[in-house]
């Protein structure tokens, strides 16, 4: 009972299939999930800025938010309190700012939707 | 030999087999616990040389038998409930596997045990996921199992020949050349 050519084929099926699990994610990964700037105005979507685009949206309402490597902030606010600026760049899903006073959330999501609705 | 007979020595055979495994693989939980690999669910796999012995000495079916007795043995014993669901679904894919490719001709035991490795860590992983609702398992976890199951296949599989040919015909109720 010697080692058989099927032997060497399972070895390599095997290895084989390893090498794809362990890099097809890496392959699809930038274009699975891409993370978008959701900008809500009473209530109303005013506009959707992918993070991977840096760019600044006035929101016309005293609000302007900003895009910048990957990340988004509120780079300015007329609210009197200013959390929304004070709240910083954020960048993971489902991080939310949000400016009370000019009733504006900012939030984001990824383009193929997530069962995480929101974390605070 | 009467069925009878036949019968009866087949299923003293398999009980035989069954709490050998058994005992193999609770032999060897605690030499994996003195490797200080961070995998769980890896093991030698030792415990499988009973599985593939019966495949290819026994009937193919008997291997199921000898599986899942083994598996249900140290699991009740040693294990928890998920352990032993993680260990049934991966037994049940690697004596598939054995029990479909040990009459291949292009395969030796080496092969078999390889593919019959790889199968028993996707099983495992494909219970694991269900349990722990984490699909992504299948490319952060298995990849590195799959890796593992290779060395481990190998090993058993080269076990398992002497055991397949060397031991007397006598003790099995079926000659090694398969029975059509």
């Amino acid at each position: 009972m010697k080692l058989r050519t099927g032997d060497a084929v399972v070895i390599a099926a095997v290895l084989v299939t390893a090498a794809f699990l362990l890099f097809c994610p890496r392959l699809f990964a930038e274009k699975r999930e891409r993370l978008l700037a959701e900008i809500t105005v009473d209530g109303e979507t005013a506009a959707v800025l992918p993070l991977d685009q840096d760019a600044v949206f006035d929101c016309r309402n005293g609000v302007v938010v900003t895009v910048s490597g990957g990340a988004v902030s509120v780079s300015e606010s007329d609210c009197p309190d200013r959390l929304c600026v004070r709240r910083g760049p954020v960048s993971d899903r489902g991080a939310v700012i949000v400016c009370l006073p000019n009733r504006t959330v900012v939030r984001i999501v990824s383009d193929a939707e997530s069962e995480v609705d929101g974390v605070v | 030999m009467s069925d009878r007979k036949t019968l009866l020595r087949r299923l003293t055979l398999i009980a035989a087999l069954s709490a050998l495994g058994a005992a193999v693989g609770a032999l060897e939980r605690p030499l994996m616990a003195l490797i200080p690999l961070p995998l769980p669910g890896f093991k030698l796999g030792l415990a499988n040389l009973t599985v593939l012995f019966t495949a290819y000495r026994l009937r193919r079916r008997d291997a199921f038998l000898v599986m899942g007795v083994r598996v249900a043995l140290v699991n009740l014993a040693f294990g928890t409930p998920v352990s032993l669901a993680l260990a049934l679904s991966g037994g049940l894919c690697s004596a598939a596997v054995t029990a479909a490719f040990c009459r291949s001709r292009t395969l030796s035991p080496v092969g078999v045990s390889c593919a019959a490795s790889a199968a028993h860590m996707a099983g495992q992983i494909a219970m694991a996921a269900v349990i722990l609702s984490t699909p992504a398992l299948f490319l952060t976890y298995l990849p590195w199992l799959l890796l593992l199951s290779i060395p481990t296949g190998l090993l058993n599989g080269a076990l398992s020949i002497p055991l397949i040919r060397r031991v007397p015909a006598r003790l099995t109720v079926f000659p090694a050349a398969p029975k059509p």
